[in-house]
């Protein structure tokens, strides 16, 4: 198991609530890798609705995340992703 | 059960029970779920001649094996009915996230009999099952209603619901989700209306058993990554459903007034990108969507200011362009107004144009419209019907909530030429004068006028609008894949929009279930669905068959006047010839009935008493 100091290091995430759709693709990819279950009420990500108004969605990581970036690697529209470059990590 | 909840859920509104049954594995392997189980379940849990709005009828709601598991859009819940609107098989399926949800919970089906002395709801919590009171969320909107539970219960519930129409048992009142999803069609929101249930709400943590859990994570990834390399997808993530409406109209097959005809230069203000600029605020997926097909808006002006998921094509076709209403805005505020009294906007679009056009006609009066003049292109007049038919508080009311074909039998004069339904289901969003393989489409689709089953549009256009012959062949085929995937509880987009293969199911359906079918079992599955929803048809209609497969006098006796199918319309000998042509080679006699032959090819052998 890597440290996970040195996944802080290495990984920052970026999002970007504006774009997340709310398919909840994130807590099931997340919960697949990390618990090898079916059930995404046990992920590590959490994403949450401001229906009817004035709509969008919340994403939260929440303690436990291991900074394993499955979420990021699967979220379709862009809204998850890893910074890659030292400019947009600042 | 490997894929499955495991249970089907019995609840009986009149003396409160809720016992569940486990599912049989034999059962999950013939009827699949989803639309299998919403067939199969129905038709034996009512008997022959229910009335729709009685106690003993039923509504099932149906995940499938793949919802809530890790593949591409797994959506989607199913329902079905005896239909208030049409008297037949009545079904309808939605997105959102609550399939996942009662799969959570252990369930699979959710079978809803009796009916509450008071107002309920259905509360769900893994294996604890309560009726509740539901009292303070009586009257209410659909979306207000959603909102309210929520904060009651917590956002982690998903939650179905009914509007004020469903309460008064407006006959294609619907039942609605996530804040703009909706299983809109044939008026299952009444029946649950009658029923005095106002909502279902679960919640489930256990989560699925899966039979090749590294498989089935192998194949979703490759599924995902997949539809994240189509070049559509993008487009389909910004425009979602409404990215036909440009060229439906350039095909003349988008719905105006009453379905006079098929074109309008005004309709680029209906298109998709008009809307995504002036309504859209966000997308807005269903559980595990990379498509995201669901538009979030806000429409706002000087007259009202409304959020609202949509306006999707079929809300644009028919609330829209059919009313003669051509400015998004005011769409989305119809839509608003459809989903919050809980009506669908395909068959609330089309009552609202039918009136209109008898009023043209002289056949409803101001003496019946408080002195409104009722006219196409006028949100005011919108707004006024669909009202009058939410809450059913007069006569004109009353009698346009009965769906167009019963209010046409009522009217008279001439009406039922322009009440545009089949077997009393409101035609969905496609004129259909010159595109054969559409029509017949619509005329056969187990539902009533619904393009769902088999779009077969685009065949039209490929091989020849007019041409006869192969297209029965063509809807048979489409007629078996599409409603597949409702059985597999997976929206069919990722193969409509994105052209996944469909081999691809069987495969990770493996994985998911651990059972065992080619492509070709599951076609075959989905034709003895089919099937057995036609008999359901001839087992509760006494005088069914061929001419409740006939579209209105509209669409034989007055050619298209404008556009680009100006002047075409299939005569009644080709209306017919299609039929033949179906019914032979879906082995039904001449009148549209199974033969018993067909019926024991099919393992069917048990329908045979209730049909000969
Ligand atoms: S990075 Fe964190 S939240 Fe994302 S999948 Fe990995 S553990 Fe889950
Ligand atoms: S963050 Fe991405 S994957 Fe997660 S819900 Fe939003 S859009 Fe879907």
């Amino acid at each position: 198991m890597e440290n996970i100091e040195m996944r802080k290091a290495m990984f920052k995430f970026g999002k970007d609530e504006k774009k997340c759709s709310g398919c909840r693709i994130c807590e099931m990819a997340c919960v697949l890798y990390n618990k090898k279950e079916c059930n995404p009420k046990k992920a590590f990500i959490k994403i949450s609705g401001n229906f009817p108004e004035p709509g969008g969605y919340n994403i939260k990581i929440l303690k436990g995340c291991t900074l394993c970036g499955e979420c990021t690697r699967i979220c379709p529209i862009g809204a998850l992703f890893e910074k890659k470059n030292p400019e947009e990590q600042k | 059960m490997n894929g499955y909840g495991g249970k089907i859920l019995a609840v009986n509104l009149t003396n409160g029970s809720t016992p569940f049954v486990i599912l049989d594995p034999e059962v999950a392997k013939g009827w699949i779920g989803g639309r299998g189980f919403a067939s199969a379940f129905l038709y034996y849990a009512i008997e022959k001649g229910t009335a729709p709005f009685s106690p003993e009828n039923a509504v099932v709601m149906a995940s499938g094996p793949l919802s809530g598991t890790f593949v591409p859009a797994a959506g989607k819940v199913h329902f079905a009915t005896k239909s208030p609107l049409t008297g037949g098989y009545g079904d309808s399926n939605m997105g959102g996230h609550i399939a996942a949800e009662m799969k959570y919970a252990g369930f699979d089906a959710i079978i809803i009999i009796g009916k509450s002395k008071r107002p309920c709801y259905l509360f769900i919590q893994d294996d604890e099952v309560q009726i509740r009171e539901a009292k303070h969320l009586w009257g209410r909107g659909a979306i207000e209603t959603e909102k309210l539970l929520k904060e009651e219960l917590g956002q982690d519930f998903q939650i179905a619901v009914i509007g004020p129409a469903g309460e008064k048992k407006v006959s294609f009142a619907c039942i609605s989700h996530d804040f703009g999803r909706q299983a809109g069609r044939c008026g299952i929101g009444a029946v649950l209306g009658s029923k005095n249930l106002k909502a279902i709400a679960v919640k489930g943590t256990k989560g699925i058993k899966i039979a090749d859990f590294d498989e089935m994570v192998r194949q979703g990834k490759k599924m995902f990554s997949w539809c994240q390399e189509q070049p559509f997808l993008k487009i389909f993530q910004r425009c979602g459903t409404p990215v036909v409406t440009e060229m439906v109209n350039q095909w003349g097959s988008l719905p105006i007034n009453n379905f006079k005809t098929g074109h309008s230069d005004q309709a680029k203000n209906l298109h998709a990108e008009t809307m995504r600029k002036e309504v859209v605020i966000h997308d807005k997926a269903c559980f595990a969507c990379p498509m995201a097909c669901g538009k979030y808006s806000r429409a706002k002006t000087e007259k009202f200011d409304v959020y609202v998921e949509g306006p999707e094509y079929e809300t644009i076709a028919l609330c829209g362009s059919n009313c003669g209403i051509f400015d998004i805005k005011e769409v989305a505020y119809a839509n608003y107004l459809c989903d919050e009294l809980g009506i669908d906007t395909i068959s609330g679009g089309g009552a609202v144009a039918f009136a209109i056009e008898c009023f043209e006609k002289g056949i409803i009066t101001k003496e019946d419209t408080d002195g409104l003049e009722l006219k196409f292109g006028d949100i005011q007049t919108f707004e006024y019907l669909i009202k009058k038919i939410a809450l059913k508080d007069d006569s004109l009311g009353k009698l346009l909530a009965k769906g167009v074909k019963a209010a046409s039998r009522k009217l008279g004069k001439g009406s039922k030429d322009f009440a545009i339904q089949v077997k009393g289901l409101e035609w969905s969003g496609y004129e259909s004068r010159d595109a054969m393989a559409m029509l017949l489409s619509y005329l056969t689709s187990d539902n009533g006028a619904h393009h769902s089953r088999a779009w077969a549009i685009t065949k039209d256009i490929e091989l020849g609008r007019s041409l006869v012959d192969g297209k029965a062949e063509i809807d048979i085929y489409l007629q078996h894949i599409r409603p597949m995937f409702d059985m597999l509880g997976v929206c069919r987009f990722t193969w409509v929009e994105l052209g996944i293969e469909p081999e691809t199911y069987p495969q990770i359906l493996k994985a998911v279930t651990g059972n065992d079918y080619a492509l070709d079992d599951l076609l075959k599955a989905s034709e003895r669905v089919w099937t057995l929803n036609r008999a359901f048809w001839f087992r509760e209609i006494k005088d069914f068959g061929r001419k409740y497969d006939m579209p209105p006098a509209r669409f034989y006796k007055e050619p298209v006047p404008t556009g680009p199918t100006a002047g075409k319309m299939p005569t009644l000998e080709t209306i017919n010839r299609l039929l033949d042509d179906y019914y032979k080679l879906r082995g039904w006699d001449e009148n549209g009935k199974p033969t018993k032959e067909k019926l024991i090819e099919l393992n069917l052998e048990f329908l045979i008493p209730d049909l000969y």
